[in-house]
């Protein structure tokens, strides 16, 4: 039985929006409006959505780089989101982040080793003699030779930049990793090696990871559970393979077709969906999806569905879908 | 599992907007000429030349001649030795104000961007807000009425420093340093929303911390130039008021030269308008156009790769 | 060949574009040559530094000078020669011969204009109509390209539209003079997987209805497949790969092609433990290795691969190929 690393329950995370005379707050932008889910130690969970539904909000707010309206956000036990400042600090040598874009992640002014050690220098880990070797062997870890370390970010490739982000990322020594978007940014041919490179590191190092992603392909390689995400909820999620094999919501399915497949001879299904994602402002009653849902039901536009299992043969009992079809 | 590397050029940002400076052959040109002031400043001040520039001659309103470059002033004194010595002083004034202004504005600049939307940013808006409301020589006035008689004591030494003729730097300290802050304050608003800074706070860096090793050093490149626009500004204003009374009292200066000369040149003795406001005059363009030149080369939109 | 053999909308020969750059001259484009016919879709398919956003500025003459220049080659567009066409030329053929879409749609398009200031402007460029007539025809444009109340959306600005609907704003915009050549630079890579679907349907079907050349640059393979029935491949400003997609995608013969094929994560019936890769990088175009250009990152490679170029040669499927020991 896996031992569970991270747990989140029910995290919102809100946006004023502001308007009128006095600028008051009208509304609230919810970007994460109540998602719940667990990671187990030494696990990927991938969570996919397309823009605005809310999956870089909620990364960034699992390590309090954005403020939280309510939940919980339970790492190797402790609530992150109750921690003072001490305790915050000694809570983020055990979850770090990888950002999508290699060129804005790493500040031009400092050296690759510069940027590596910072982590290390800042919660003073080990004797400030050891840390040069402990930044070498890092790069090493991740692919790159020794002699980068006094070279500048700008000197370096897409590929090789977020290498040393993922270095950086890994100083720590994290139990938790947030992969917000890491290879989107980069060509396809280095997709790849960075991706095999994080597989790696994984089995490795066992660390946990929440791989955030639009690309449904990309998460299939590296997850053993991918969550799918829309308006700021979860509207299903699945261990990996059962994902892809059955998936169950109407935007699951969605979103499945629609990815552009390198065959020529494969003929889509016309099941595209039209419109755009529903606008924070006026937000849709019901199941949020539901103006755009080629299967909609009276009902969808009346009430929430919520995130349940599915009693289903093809699926095993991790399977949940957010959807009255079930 | 280690990859080839593509050398692109073993150097920092700076080596590079170095060499981009270099190919810059206006730019060049201005800096060497700023560099010559620069010298000439320094030899005056070591007291190498233009030490007799207060020495009375005899005949007053001379002509130029071998002796005297720009002729003498109604005093006989050599109008040449005067100008160059007021290099030394439009340096004084320029470096203390330049560095001075600067680092106050990037600093605070920096601050007041990094909190943006709290009650700091607002504060510091304030703040250069109703500096930028009074007008410049009115504020000078102000300032140096206000420390007539005062004394800067250092305890220890039993030194005792008289402020008032500095009431011109610090005016002029006091006024430049709000452009500076405003155009950091724009650049670190840009630049707290970067992921580097996001990195940085995951790792658990503290906010001054982030200030000091993240942002500051990706203002430089404005920084270095605004200095020079600061020292450019110093410069000129240092002769304006002088000119109305309100500046540099001992010594000689461009500006003391330029209000002997409106009686002069009434008699018809160009030396010391030609002498004060030819000095300027170069200074000022060599200055502005090395600052374009520094521009170009830092625009790190251009530099980096 | 008989003389009544359909003229190409386009064709390129041996064309060599150069940039001036800190490192020296650089060669972006190094002798390419490609032909698109009338009703065609054309795929150009490569990763960054290929040279394909390059190829497709310089067909309507956008290459930015005085540090780019076209240093060789020729570029027919419906006859007329390009590389000779002086710039107020130029602007006639831009719009009217042949369009362009970019890939940032919020950037392609001025945020303080309305689409309809905008799609006004562009009309009365090419035709000699009065306001009232060319909104419209911009009006009918905007129903052509599926966007809901044309009337109401033609008054908004930019960033009241998603971006999916500014992307099809600018499709509207680039055919609203009938070209006979559409370029699409990278359409769909900012937009979302549900969105990009959508879009690239209006891009085929406006295609096929106007029967006009369609030239579609890309990373993307998986969008090439859909769209496109011949697929040119790039690399370090060659054409490395040429071919009819079904051949290229079922029998790719350059090993970057196959690399690359190999190595897209997609979407498979059962998870591989690791992903096939092509080892290295893309070289920097100012250094670039004798011989082929791919040599330093191919699993074929030979001596001779590091002494000679390899020619673009023809293959028995009907395409070309540039590599001494092709699949």
């Amino acid at each position: 039985m896996e031992e569970t690393l991270v747990q989140v329950k029910d995290l919102r995370t809100y946006y004023p929006i502001k308007g009128g005379l006095l600028n008051r707050r009208v509304a609230d932008l919810k970007a994460v409006n109540g998602v719940s889910l667990d990671i187990p130690t030494g696990q990927t969970f991938g969570l996919v959505g397309e823009s605005g539904c809310g999956k870089s909000t909620f990364g960034r707010s699992l390590l309090r780089l954005q403020k939280v309206t309510s939940g919980e956000v339970i790492i190797d036990g402790e609530n992150i989101l109750s921690l003072d400042r001490a305790g915050l600090m000694k809570a983020r040598k055990d979850m770090q982040i990888i950002f999508q874009d290699p060129y804005g992640s790493l500040n031009p002014r400092m050296t690759v080793r510069e940027i590596v050690r910072e982590p290390l220098d800042t919660h003073k880990v080990g004797a400030k003699a050891d840390r040069n070797g402990e930044v070498m062997r890092l790069l090493e870890v991740c692919g790159l030779r020794q002699t980068v370390a006094d070279r500048y970010p700008h000197e370096f490739s897409g590929g090789q930049r977020q290498r040393v982000g993922i270095a950086r990322a890994l100083a720590l020594k994290p139990k938790f990793i947030v992969a917000d978007e890491p290879v989107s940014a980069l060509d396809v041919s280095v997709q790849s090696q960075i991706l095999n490179l994080i597989g790696d590191l994984q089995e490795e190092f066992g660390i946990s990871f929440l791989f955030i992603s639009h690309d449904l392909a990309v998460v299939q390689h590296i997850s053993h559970e991918v969550g799918v995400m829309y308006f700021g909820k979860l509207v299903e999620r699945a261990p990996a393979e059962e994902l892809y094999s059955s998936p169950k919501h109407p935007y699951t399915k969605t979103l499945l077709e629609a990815i552009p497949q390198p065959d020529p001879t494969r003929n889509r299904t016309e099941v595209l969906v039209g419109g755009d994602i529903p606008s924070h402002l006026d937000p849709p009653k019901g199941c949020p999806f539901q103006p755009r849902c080629p299967v909609a039901m009276p009902e969808c536009a009346e009430r929430e569905p919520e995130l349940k299992p599915v009693d289903s043969d093809d699926c095993s009992s991790r399977h949940q879908v957010s959807c009255w079809l079930y | 599992m280690s990859e080839e590397e593509v050398i692109v050029g073993r150097e920092s940002l700076w080596t590079k907007s170095g060499r981009k400076l270099l190919r810059d052959r206006a730019g060049v040109a201005a800096m060497v000429v700023v560099g010559i002031y620069g010298i000439i400043a320094l030899l005056v001040s070591f007291g190498v030349i233009a030490q007799d520039w207060d020495k009375l001659g005899e005949e007053g309103f001379e002509g130029m001649s071998a002796a005297h470059w720009f002729g003498t002033n109604i005093n006989g004194q050599d109008i040449f030795a005067r100008a160059l010595q007021g290099i030394k002083t439009a340096f004084q004034v320029g470096v203390v104000v330049a560095i001075s202004a600067t680092a106050i504005g990037g600093i605070l600049g920096a601050i007041a961007g990094y909190f943006h939307r709290t009650i700091v940013d607002e504060v510091i808006m304030w703040i250069y807000g109703c500096i930028d409301a009074i007008p410049f020589y009115l504020f000078v006035a102000a300032v140096a009425f206000a420390l007539k008689g005062a004394e800067f004591t250092v305890p220890v030494l039993d030194l005792h420093i008289s402020l008032a003729p500095y009431a011109m730097h610090i005016a002029m300290i006091a006024t430049f340093w709000s452009s500076t802050c405003r155009i950091v304050r724009g650049e670190v608003i840009k630049i707290r929303g970067l992921e580097y800074i996001q990195a940085a706070k995951a790792i658990g860096v503290g906010p001054l911390t982030i200030i000091r090793r993240h942002v500051m050093p990706n203002t430089s490149h404005l920084l270095l130039v605004q200095s020079t626009i600061a020292f450019v500004g110093a410069i000129k204003s240092e002769v304006i008021l002088t000119f109305l009374g309100l500046g540099v009292k001992e010594g000689v200066s461009w500006g003391i030269m330029l209000s002997e000369s409106i009686n002069d040149v009434l008699r018809g003795h160009m030396g010391n308008f030609l002498g004060a406001s030819g000095f300027l005059f170069v200074l000022v363009i060599a200055f502005n156009m090395f600052a374009d030149a520094l521009q170009d080369a830092l625009d790190p939109k251009k530099v980096s790769g | 060949m008989t003389e009544s053999a359909p003229k190409p909308v386009l064709r390129i020969r041996d064309l060599v574009v150069e940039f001036k750059t800190e490192m020296g001259v650089i060669r972006a484009l190094d002798k390419i040559s490609f032909e698109v016919m009338a009703g065609e879709s054309l795929g150009i398919v490569g990763e960054s530094g290929c040279g394909k956003s390059v190829t497709a500025l310089s067909i309507l003459k956008l290459i930015p000078s005085p540090a780019g220049r076209i240093a060789e080659g020729s570029i027919e567009l419906d006859g007329i020669e390009v590389v000779s066409q002086p710039e107020h030329e130029m602007r006639k053929v831009r719009g009217a011969l042949a369009s362009m879409i970019f890939q940032e749609p919020m950037t392609a398009l001025n945020p303080v204009f309305t689409i309809g200031n905008q799609m006004v402007e562009v009309i009365r460029v090419h035709q000699k109509v009065s306001k009232t007539k060319a909104k419209k025809q911009a009006i009918e444009m905007l129903r052509t390209v599926n966007i809901e109340s044309p009337e109401k959306r033609i008054d908004q600005y930019p960033h009241e539209l998603s971006g999916g609907m500014r992307q099809r704003v600018m499709i509207a915009m680039a055919l609203s003079c009938s070209p006979k050549l559409l370029i699409a630079d990278e359409p769909t890579t900012a937009l979302d997987v549900t969105v990009q679907a959508q879009v690239m349907e209006e891009i085929k079907r406006l295609q096929q209805e106007m029967n006009m050349g369609l030239i579609l640059i890309t990373h993307d393979l998986g969008v090439i497949a859909e769209s496109c029935s011949r697929v040119l491949v790039m690399y370090c400003g060659k054409i490395i790969e040429m071919a009819e997609t079904g051949e290229l995608y079922k029998n790719p013969r350059h090993p970057y092609t196959r690399g690359l094929l190999d190595s897209i994560p997609r979407v498979r019936k059962e998870k591989l433990k690791t992903l096939p890769t092509i080892k290295g990088m893309v070289p920097d175009l100012a250094d670039l290795p004798k011989g082929c250009r791919f040599a330093d990152r191919c699993p074929k490679v030979e001596d001779r691969c590091r002494t000679e170029e390899p020619p673009l040669e023809d293959t028995e499927g009907g395409g070309k190929v540039a590599c001494f020991h092709p699949n």
